[in-house]
């Protein structure tokens, strides 16, 4: 064997028999060629170097966010308004209150038509379109009062089926956002509000309510929806977070990101 | 079906907790930006969680995470230069370098580090999963769709490579 063909499998030797000794063919070789012993020996300093090499820790950060989507995925798990109707654990009341009051409507509007039969149809089939809206706010009103986290989150998705939810329900959105008691709750009233970050009013709000949050993952959540919002107001809000004793330093990174990303 | 969804969604935080580490220092070994992996790993991560339906037995699950952690890389570096970051605060290797506690080990880690940075991007990868990953040769063939007796070849080239910059560099 020549010196290029030794150099050529030096490699998968080394894979081969980490330990163990080379083949006595290039043993022999390898005492008398100084510089095939040469590279060998770096080869193995080189694998040496490789296998020390330490593993980094993965950043509380990309942990954090993990956590974040996960939970998002979790609420956002819950059914729509519609496929709610096929679940065994809704509310019996509710249902009631909603069959009961949509055979109201149905039948009211069929004695409406029979009565005025020359009456324009479009503007009943808006009136009932109407009533049908306002009948879902209501469900939403009385679901956000429950006792159950759960059904106060339900409460929270439907909204997001709404593409103009009246102004009540947006004070309702955000009066959950900022005081109700369950975190989860909390999340999926900011992640509802999202939906509507183009609204100025209602990006302000959002800004706004971090300053009386405490919990991390909805602090983390403000954050990042308010840099999208990308208001005058966000990056002094974001400073005044920086400044808090009370932030945990992972908070207080996405805060310093999101005025660097705004400051582009 | 709301329970196995949300049975579904609490091993995708276990797969995290099982994986998040080797794939962060799969893209860090490779891209040597802590941010930009940092990135990097939530994406796959995120996409493992939109795509959860698909996958279940673990062998699999592990190719094809590093399938897409190779996809997020190319995409990756398809934006990168469009943006190229002159000022790479978050660099392993400037880390290393403005260490005040500089070891021997350290300073040869560094060299380590700037050699592999030169190596040209397929051999790094390859060399990433091989040799920091610690991969099967079978394994790398699965992820990559090449054969066993090429990736042989190519790795046992890039360390070649590697160690000729090496040398290189601490001559110099």
């Amino acid at each position: 064997m020549n010196c290029k063909e030794i150099i050529e499998l030096l490699p998968e030797f080394i894979e081969k028999s980490p330990g163990k000794d080379l083949p006595d063919e290039v043993e022999k070789h390898l005492s008398r060629c100084n510089a095939c012993k040469d590279e060998l020996k770096k080869l193995l300093h080189i694998e040496g170097l490789l296998s020390q090499v330490r593993e980094e820790k993965v950043p509380a950060k990309v942990d954090f966010a993990f956590r974040i989507m996960l939970e998002n995925e979790k609420n956002t798990n819950n059914l729509s308004f519609t496929n709610r109707i096929n679940q065994k654990h809704i509310s019996l009341s509710i249902l009631t209150k909603v069959a009961a009051g949509i055979l109201l409507l149905i039948s009211g509007g069929f004695v409406g038509y029979f009565i005025h039969p020359v009456e324009n149809t479009s503007i009943e089939v808006s009136s009932l379109k109407q009533e049908m809206v306002e009948m879902k706010n209501l469900v939403i009103l009385s679901l956000i009062k429950q006792e159950s986290p759960s059904e106060r989150i339900k409460a929270v998705s439907y909204i997001k089926e709404i593409s103009k939810p009246d102004p009540e329900l947006i004070e309702m959105l955000f009066s959950t956002l900022n005081s109700d008691r369950n975190v989860n709750v909390r999340l999926a009233a900011a992640q509802a509000l999202s939906k509507y970050k183009d609204n100025r009013e209602i990006a302000k709000g959002i800004v706004k309510s971090l300053e009386t949050q405490t919990e991390p993952l909805v602090q983390i959540m403000l954050i990042n929806l308010a840099v999208e919002t990308r208001g005058d107001d966000v990056t002094p809000e974001l400073n005044k977070l920086l400044n808090r004793s009370d932030l945990m330093d992972e908070v207080k990174s996405f805060a310093q990101k999101g005025i660097k990303t705004l400051s582009i | 079906m709301l329970k196995a969804q949300r049975g579904e969604l609490d091993a995708v935080g276990k797969l995290y907790e099982r994986y998040s580490k080797k794939l962060f220092n799969f893209f860090i070994r490779i891209t040597g930006n802590r941010d930009d992996s940092a990135d990097l790993t939530q994406n796959v991560f995120y996409r493992v969680l939109k795509y959860r339906g698909s996958y279940n037995p673990e062998h699999q699950f592990r190719t094809w995470m590093y399938q897409m952690g190779r996809n997020c890389l190319t995409d990756y570096r398809k934006d990168s230069s469009k943006h190229p970051n002159i000022e790479d605060k978050d660099n392993v290797l400037s880390a290393l370098l403005n260490d005040e506690n500089s070891n021997n080990q350290v300073s040869q880690d560094a060299i380590l580090f700037k050699a592999i940075e030169n190596l040209p991007f397929e051999g790094k990868e390859l060399l990433v999963m091989c040799k920091f990953q610690k991969l099967k040769y079978e394994e790398i063939a699965k992820i990559t769709n090449d054969s066993v007796p090429n990736i042989k070849i190519k790795v046992h080239r890039t360390l070649k490579r590697l160690k000729e910059i090496y040398f290189e560099m601490e001559d110099a």
